[in-house]
């Protein structure tokens, strides 16, 4: 749907984005990175508001620049918290929908429909001056929503929601990317992407350091040995059984005596030979887990090498 | 043109709060009209109002149209909201004609409520009858579109465009017409002078406000001129409102 070719973007001395190549399909997929990494260029790339320096963009295809064939079939919330304040939720969201071609009915008829489904049907007619953070996103996504978009961009779409807001939203968002649509979450607050995908692009400083599934890049970084903690009454001969095998690097015993953490290499043998070895030397083991799989720690990883 | 686009930007131009303003310094300026008129010792007729006319409601077209062009893009892009704009299914040329047009609009409408003001103090009640009045009323339509077109255009070229805005119709327009040469005829008032035909001149009809009868403007040229620089600043404007890139101002920077 989406695909950008050793694209580049200069603002004056500064790069904005730096030789970016990369497909994006339909699903949830997360771009992350710090302030200043680049994502909301991108975004503006991919909503036709900016050219980029060097390189293409397509959508559908097409170059999205100021191009009303693209903007059809997507829909873009912006990071920005600015509006028209004067008009309510609901009048703002008809006249994107008017701006969008619709007719008077179509766009009455469409505006309570998004409105209903990011759930501000009851105070959609308060003045958006009055609005907090939370139903500012809500009103942001809903005029994304008119045009049952194929392509959802979303700038940092969870700033400023409650935490039952923010489960709406991301529950929303996953409706749609099972509807087959490509949905696009900006984020620099790792954890809160990290549950809708697992699929990301990593940005920083204008480069992207990584794409795709984030287990599979977590293990190309052999650079960092994984760590996978395990849950037992028997940390000691846990991590004595477990130092027997060849991919594991170190066993550290938790001070309480409750587990212990072992750093391979290799976490996909590991996690093969891990049944086993319980079985074969009957070891109480209740659970394990890996800090290492999670967003923050693949970044951390990537920014700092 | 896009009908709802031009309405609804319409409709925020001519909002209350943007429109007492103009409606407040009408007053002014009758009150000041009516100042000059008790002062006065010969009664106010034509030459009079003509001239209130050119020296002050011209003006407030120049005024009027600087505030309200700025709302066409400029503003959308200081308040960030050009983004909700630019990502539409309204093609960005159709939709900075359909805006400025809305601003045309709002521009003649409330200069058109000063020129009433004075119009009513200095000609009395009966100023509806007279073609002078009217003819003030088309040609601050036309000085309205060129002004209009000129500003929206300097908006899309320009960051700091207000202060270049006000620089032309204060500076610009208020001296270059006195400048000898033919300098005169790169200013907005002197085709709509010479439009607008007050009484009180030589040759009345071919001669501007403020230069001598030698320096006179044909105003077939005028009425062609006119609406030629509107048309045409406008479509240039549009060209380059749907090749350049608009952003919110502090990622333009």
């Amino acid at each position: 749907m989406i695909s950008f070719q050793n694209c580049s973007v200069w603002y004056g001395q500064v790069i904005g984005m730096n030789d970016i190549t990369v497909n994006i399909g339909p699903g949830v997929t997360a771009l992350l990175g710090q302030n200043g990494a680049g994502k909301t260029t991108m975004m503006r790339l991919i909503t036709g508001q900016m050219h980029p320096t060097t390189g293409g963009v397509s959508v559908f295809g097409m170059d999205p620049f100021a191009n009303v064939e693209v903007y059809k079939r997507l829909g873009y919330v912006p990071d920005i918290d600015n509006f028209p304040e004067h008009l309510s939720g609901r009048e703002f969201v008809y006249r994107m929908a008017r701006l969008n071609g619709m007719t008077h009915e179509g766009a009455n008829v469409r505006t309570d429909l998004v409105i209903g489904e990011v759930g501000m049907a009851d105070r959609c007619d308060k003045r958006l001056k009055g609005y907090s953070k939370g139903m500012r996103q809500r009103i942001k996504l809903a005029q994304a929503m008119l045009n049952d978009p194929d392509i959802i961009l979303l700038d940092e779409p969870l700033n400023g929601l409650d935490p039952i807001g923010r489960r709406e939203y991301m529950d929303y968002l996953g409706a749609q990317a099972l509807k087959g649509k490509a949905v696009i979450v900006s984020s620099h607050i790792l954890f809160e992407v990290e549950q809708m995908t697992r699929s990301i692009m990593l940005m920083h400083r204008g480069r992207m350091l990584a794409s795709g599934d984030l287990r599979a890049i977590r293990e190309l970084i052999d650079r960092h040995p994984h760590r996978i903690r395990i849950q037992t009454d028997q940390p000691r001969e846990v991590a004595s059984r477990l130092m027997a095998l060849p991919y594991v690097i170190s066993a550290e015993v938790d001070p309480n005596d409750i587990e212990v953490e072992i750093r391979t290499k290799q976490p996909a043998m590991f996690y093969d030979a891990l049944p086993g070895l319980v079985l074969d030397h009957g070891l109480r083991v209740y659970g394990f887990e890996s800090p290492d799989n999670n967003m923050e720690s693949v970044f951390h990883y990537l920014v700092e090498a | 043109m896009h009908a709802y686009v031009f309405t609804s930007t319409l409709k925020d131009m001519l909002r209350p709060g943007r429109v007492i303003p103009w409606i407040l310094l009408a007053i002014v300026l009758g009150l000041v009209a009516l100042l000059w008129k008790t002062m006065s010792r010969d009664p106010l007729g034509g030459q009079e109002y003509g001239s209130l006319v050119r020296l002050i409601v011209y003006r407030i077209v120049a005024l009027s149209a600087a505030m309200f062009t700025t709302m066409v893009i400029s503003q959308e892009v200081e308040q960030k909201t050009i983004v909700y704009l630019v990502t539409r299914t309204v093609p960005r040329r159709v939709a900075l004609i359909s805006r400025s047009a809305a601003a045309v609009v709002a521009v003649t409408l409330t200069s058109w409520i000063t020129l009433i003001a004075i119009a009513f103090v200095v000609l009395g009640p009966g100023f509806l009858g007279q073609s002078m009045f009217w003819m003030d009323m088309l040609v601050m339509f036309l000085g309205a579109a060129a002004y209009s077109a000129l500003f929206v255009l300097i908006t899309l070229l320009l960051n700091k465009a207000m202060i270049v805005i006000l620089l032309f119709t204060f500076i610009w327009e208020a001296i270059v017409p006195f400048l000898s040469g033919d300098m005169y005829l790169l200013t907005v008032i002197t085709y709509m002078s010479v439009l607008a035909a007050h009484p009180g001149k030589t040759e009345g009809i071919t001669i501007t406000a403020m230069k001598s009868e030698a320096t006179a403007v044909n105003p077939i040229y005028a009425w062609l001129i006119l609406p030629g620089v509107a048309i045409g600043l406008l479509m240039l404007g549009a060209w380059w409102f749907s090749r350049f890139e608009y952003l919110p101002r502090e990622d333009a920077e």
